[in-house]
């Protein structure tokens, strides 16, 4: 009997720990009961955690789950004042009445929802932002506030770069989205989805916070599950025959996707973008530069299809199979071959050299590409598992043949800058029940980049790199409430060989090896709507150059912060402090040449550099008024960098590095803000920011103390005020000045560059669109020039085919004149440009 | 069951609406309607009117399409292959569907429960139904939708989940169609399987009553043979029509030149339906 009693006590206790239950009236002012009004129970945080809505005789029930911190409860009814009392005061069988005079409600009334937002997705409609002019959903993605594209094609949300790019839900583009956001037309899509804070592996949603957004393109009905393709052809002629075509075909199914496409041109525009890796180019990771590259124009702030003088061909497949409810397989494979010959002048100013010395280059070459690189990638993302297998593979065969002219002086030019790699990423996770995860990570890249150079004394270099990297860890969050207890234990290790031989010369080889292990622990803190992570990663590197061997035990401490403090509107920021170990580029002490006459000459000691960074951040979102507002102030500063002792002996530029290190700090300030009008499909954006960088400089074996100082502002606008007319356009400045605090003399002075654009579009008729784009450059600088450039177009348009006549650079503009400024060196270019052109395109869905 | 409609009727104009003001006295809100499956189409309109005891949910673009066919009737003297020419090139026009005929009034005839009217063919059907009686699982996670501040939640009825933002800052526990239940009124609603939302763009006030139905205008039945027509309706839909006709009344001509559209296997299954059971 006792055991009974006993059992029964123990229930009753439980049931009383699980669930708290309180009943009670709420009653008008003259006791009646009234019926339907809500009573909600909020935690600190004021997030509801229970409520009830009182029946026909007043009453209420609440059931308040276990171990929630309930703050305060409040009563509502329509038509009446809106009562709280603190939860502690609350007693069960309590009658509470309110008293008349509640407001009433703001109507509302959503003219024309171009953009919608629910919870974190913000849906754009295409109608809403595409002009007549638009053509593919890069174009409109442009107009829609608080999104970018950026010239290379990357896609930016509220300043960052997003972390994946849909179509129907379905990851097939991987990191080359350009490819098809360049190449979908806007015809075929539906909206826009950005997916705030998009955490793309599902196990991880709830979990690891990400403060990127993802886009999602919906397709209309009639693309889906459908074959569709297009062919433009495209004939012209400027000095020789000019040719621009593509072809194309997809399909978007729910289990399977597809992009193939060929384009080629010789009319200047550059198809690589469109191939680029746009997440590596983020972060960074697993791609090496090396140290030889192709010879480039000195890039002037215009259209590359101003300047460059191609013929360019990609040929570019992408498809993805769904292979079960949450796996899926997705495979890439491009190639690309382009000779573009190049033709500029550009005088050079040393800071770092006492008297300044000037050296003035006209190159003439032509820049010989064939690159080829596939990828494959299983993904399995399921509920409480996450899979991810990606291997990855490139290679090609680039040279860049000519001549250059220094100083008046002919030299021949030839560089080979070849590079093969192949890498492969594994990413296991698994979220249990209770909410810990366990997950390991295996990272390994070999990059080998065969290389060849003509110097200026005619001798050729042969440079050999042989790379190898493997980054592996473990990590596991263990669940506490709401908080998590996060550790990373990982071993980095990297392997750099580099044979360089000048000449006749006998090859010599070097290597570098740095293994690094880590563990860090760290912890996040959820409360209400603060996520807040702290951590301490303890590492041990050691790092060997032939005799040169060090031991670091380092310590890198970094705290998060967010807060999403309201539902428009979100703060973050966050500060660590970083050792890195300098790697073998920056250690070789063998005398290389990094370009026809320029020669770098390392320590031959390891070594590491410090840094510290702050960096804070504002969003502001808000769809119902369409104004997007970001800022961002960041601070750095880093110490341990190498100084280099810079001579001009005869022709060679030499680079030297010295024993002696410096300091390098820099602020930032940058933000945007864009908004969205009712009328005439209206946007506007304006880009602002302001940097200050100090940093020294060794001129003639004295520090000299620097700073510069670069600010820029871009204002664009969009808008179709009249069925017949469209316009958009674009003013920015960019102002850079460069000072040597030790020696004012020694300064670059300071230059002040605009650019303004405005395209009109006029549509006669459904079916015809005229089209004027201006673009004028000028500077504060009165050596360099006003560069104007007036193009026209006429455009018939049928239901599946259209027709285009172009005229480029009617004025016949033929060079670019412009002024830079670096930490270092100051540059004056001349660029010769694309002549008039004259186009005739047929372009047609299939 | 006459008498308790009447006394509704009675107690409503008897009671002083608590939200009535400067004659005001109906609070409306309207919600774009999309089906997953046709959201190419203009989004239906549909109206959640409430006046303080009793809400009614119906179609604004149904009650404009039938407004349109009236007056089409009135002016081409009752020449039905005309009327529906004209009917269907209007239709293309707007690329608008005709709207839905079915009507959800909660608190009707008691609190607890709802009455749903609804016409399939030329037959107007009634039913009552129970209000959601279960917790919804409040989600986390905040919004604004019409600049009203919104939490989430769901809740899985009837064979659909639904996942819903609702305001607390409207203290009214009703929304879009047989949703309601939350300590707010219900902003935004969309089913798991994204094949049917509702998404408010209005909210108004507006002079008059709510029409409540007159029930010797219906058959009256229940909620599961509705469903039955319905997902019949969907598969077959001459054959239901036919069903419900009476041979008495009018008699069936079929046109010889037009076949039945055969529907697959496949797209039986994908017809979804908004509640199951």
């Amino acid at each position: 009997m006792r055991r009974k009693i006993l059992f029964v006590i123990g229930i009753m206790a439980n049931i009383m720990a699980l669930a708290q239950t309180y009943t009670g009236k709420v009653l008008g002012k003259e006791a009646e009961p009234l019926v339907g009004a809500t009573v909600v129970v909020a935690s600190h945080t004021n997030a509801t955690i229970a409520y009830g809505i009182t029946n026909d005789k007043g009453m209420y029930k609440l059931k308040i789950p276990e171990g929630k911190d309930a703050a305060n409860v409040s009563f509502h009814f329509m038509g009446y004042q809106k009562k709280t009392l603190p939860f502690a005061e609350l007693k069960d069988g309590m009658s509470v009445t309110l008293s008349e005079g509640g407001t009433k409600l703001r109507e509302v009334k959503v003219k024309a929802l171009r953009i919608k937002s629910v919870g974190d997705t913000l849906t754009y409609s295409v109608a809403g932002f595409r002009q007549g002019q638009d053509r593919s959903i890069a174009d409109v993605i442009a107009k829609m506030p608080g999104l970018e594209v950026k010239e290379n094609g990357q896609i930016l949300y509220q300043g960052t770069p997003i972390n994946k790019f849909y179509i129907e839900g379905l990851d097939m583009m991987g990191s080359k989205y350009s490819m098809a956001s360049e190449n979908l037309s806007a015809d075929k899509v539906q909206s826009v989805q950005v997916l705030e804070n998009h955490q793309p592996v599902k196990s991880l949603r709830k979990v690891s916070f990400s403060e990127q957004a993802a886009l999602n393109i919906v397709l209309k009905d009639d693309a889906k599950a459908t074959w569709m393709g297009a062919l433009d052809v495209g004939a012209g002629y400027d000095d020789e025959f000019l040719y621009d075509c593509r072809l194309m075909g997809m399909r978007f199914d729910k289990r399977f996707q597809s992009l193939m496409m060929y384009k080629n041109n010789d009319t200047g525009k550059e198809l690589d973008n469109e191939v680029l890796d746009l997440t590596t180019l983020m972060d960074g990771s697993g791609t090496e530069q090396g140290i030889l590259s192709l010879m480039h124009v000195a890039s002037p702030n215009l259209a590359e299809d101003r300047y460059t003088f191609n013929h360019s061909h990609l040929v570019a497949g992408n498809w993805l199979f769904k292979t079960g409810k949450d796996s899926q397989l997705r495979l890439q494979g491009d190639g690309f071959i382009d000779k573009t010959s190049m033709h500029d002048y550009y005088a050079t100013t040393y800071l770092t050299l006492a008297e300044l010395p000037v050296v003035v280059e006209e190159q003439e070459v032509s820049n010989t590409r064939s690159e080829w690189q596939a990828e494959a990638q299983y993904e399995f993302n399921g509920e409480s598992t996450y899979i991810k297998n990606h291997l990855k593979g490139y290679m090609d065969f680039n040279k860049s043949i000519g001549a250059m002219l220094y100083n008046g002086e002919r030299a021949d030019m030839m560089v080979k800058p070849h590079k093969r790699s192949l890498s492969e990423l594994f990413e296991l996770s698994h979220t249990t029940t209770k909410g810990n995860v366990y997950s390991v990570d295996s990272h390994w890249a070999y990059n080998y980049l065969p290389g060849q150079l003509l110097t200026i004394n005619g001798m050729t270099e042969r440079l050999d790199l042989g790379f190898f990297s493997t980054q592996n860890g473990f990590h596991n969050k263990w669940k506490i409430g709401r908080h998590y207890l996060n550790n990373d234990l990982g071993i980095d290790y990297d392997h750099e060989d580099i044979d360089v031989a000048l000449g006749e010369s006998q090859k010599r080889s070097n290597a570098y090896q740095l293994l690094c292990a880590y563990w860090t622990p760290s912890i996040s803190f959820q409360f209400g709507n603060h996520v807040l992570v702290g951590s301490s990663k303890f590492s041990y590197a050691h790092q060997s150059y032939r005799e040169s061997k060090s031991h670091h035990l380092w310590i890198d401490p970094s705290v998060r912060w967010n807060w999403k403090a309201t539902a428009v509107s979100q703060f973050s920021s966050w500060v660590d402090y970083t050792n890195l170990p300098m790697m073998g580029e920056a250690v070789f002490d063998t005398p290389v040449f990094t370009g026809y006459r320029t020669q770098t000459i390392n320590r031959g000691k390891t070594g590491s550099t410090h840094s510290l960074r702050v960096t804070g951040s504002y969003h502001y979102a808000n769809p119902m008024n369409g104004v997007f507002f970001h800022v961002s102030p960041t601070y750095m500063r880093s110490s341990g960098n190498i100084l280099y002792e810079n001579t001009l002996i005869g022709n060679v530029f030499t680079m030297s590095a010295t024993d002696k290190d410096h300091d390098m700090q820099s602020a930032r300030l940058s933000g945007g803000i864009g908004k969205s009008f009712g009328w005439a499909k209206a946007t506007v954006k304006l880009n602002a920011s302001h940097g200050i960088t100090d940093y020294s400089l060794l001129v003639s074996g004295d520090v000299d103390d620097a700073r510069t100082y670069s600010t820029s502002t871009s204002f664009s606008y969009a808008l179709q005020p009249l069925r017949i007319l469209s316009a958009e356009g674009k003013s920015s400045v960019q102002l850079m000045r460069q000072r040597n605090l030790t020696h004012p003399g020694l300064s670059s002075g300071s230059t002040t560059s605009w650019e303004h654009s405005l395209d009109l579009h006029i549509f006669p008729s459904e079916r015809w669109m005229l089209s004027v784009d201006n673009e004028l450059f000028h500077s504060s600088e009165e050596s360099v020039g006003t560069s104007y450039f007036l193009d026209c177009s006429v455009n018939y348009m049928a239901k599946r085919w259209e027709l285009i006549l172009t005229a480029n650079n009617i004025i016949g503009t033929s060079k670019f004149e412009h002024r830079s400024i670096g930490n270092t060196v100051m540059t004056y270019s001349v660029t010769r440009l694309r002549g008039r052109m004259l186009m005739l395109t047929f372009k047609m869905d299939l | 069951m006459k008498t308790y409609y009447k006394l509704t009727i009675l107690l409503l104009l008897c009671s002083l609406c608590s939200f009535a003001q400067s004659g005001d006295s109906l609070l409306c809100v309207s919600y774009e309607y999309q089906q997953g499956w046709t959201k190419n189409e203009m989004p239906e309109i549909r109206v959640l009117q409430m006046d303080g005891e009793v809400s009614r949910f119906y179609s604004l673009t149904e009650r404009k399409v039938q407004a349109q066919l009236d007056s089409l009737v009135k002016v081409m003297n009752g020449d039905g292959d005309r009327i529906m020419g004209a009917r269907k090139l209007l239709q293309q026009g707007q690329k608008q569907k005709a709207g839905s005929k079915d009507v959800v009034y909660k608190h009707l005839p008691s609190i607890s429960l709802m009455t749903y009217t609804t016409k399939i063919g030329l037959q107007a059907f009634l039913y009552t139904d129970s209000l959601i009686a279960t917790q919804w699982h409040l989600e986390e996670g905040d919004t604004v939708i019409m600049d009203y501040n919104c939490a989430k939640a769901s809740l899985d009825y009837r064979g659909q989940r639904w996942n819903v933002w609702y305001s607390q800052e409207i203290p009214i526990s009703d929304g879009p169609w047989k949703l309601s239940g939350l300590p707010g009124l219900i902003l935004f609603a969309q089913t798991a399987s994204g094949d049917f939302s509702f998404n408010a763009n209005a909210i108004y006030y507006e002079s008059g009553t709510i029409d409540l139905p007159n029930e010797k205008d219906y058959v009256r039945t229940t909620r599961k043979k509705v469903n039955e027509l319905k997902g019949k309706l969907a598969l077959d839909p001459v054959s239901v029509m036919e069903s419900l006709i009476d041979p008495s009344q009018y008699k069936v001509i079929r046109s010889k030149d037009r076949k039945r559209p055969k529907i697959s296997q496949d797209e039986k299954k994908a017809i979804p339906q908004m509640e199951y059971y």
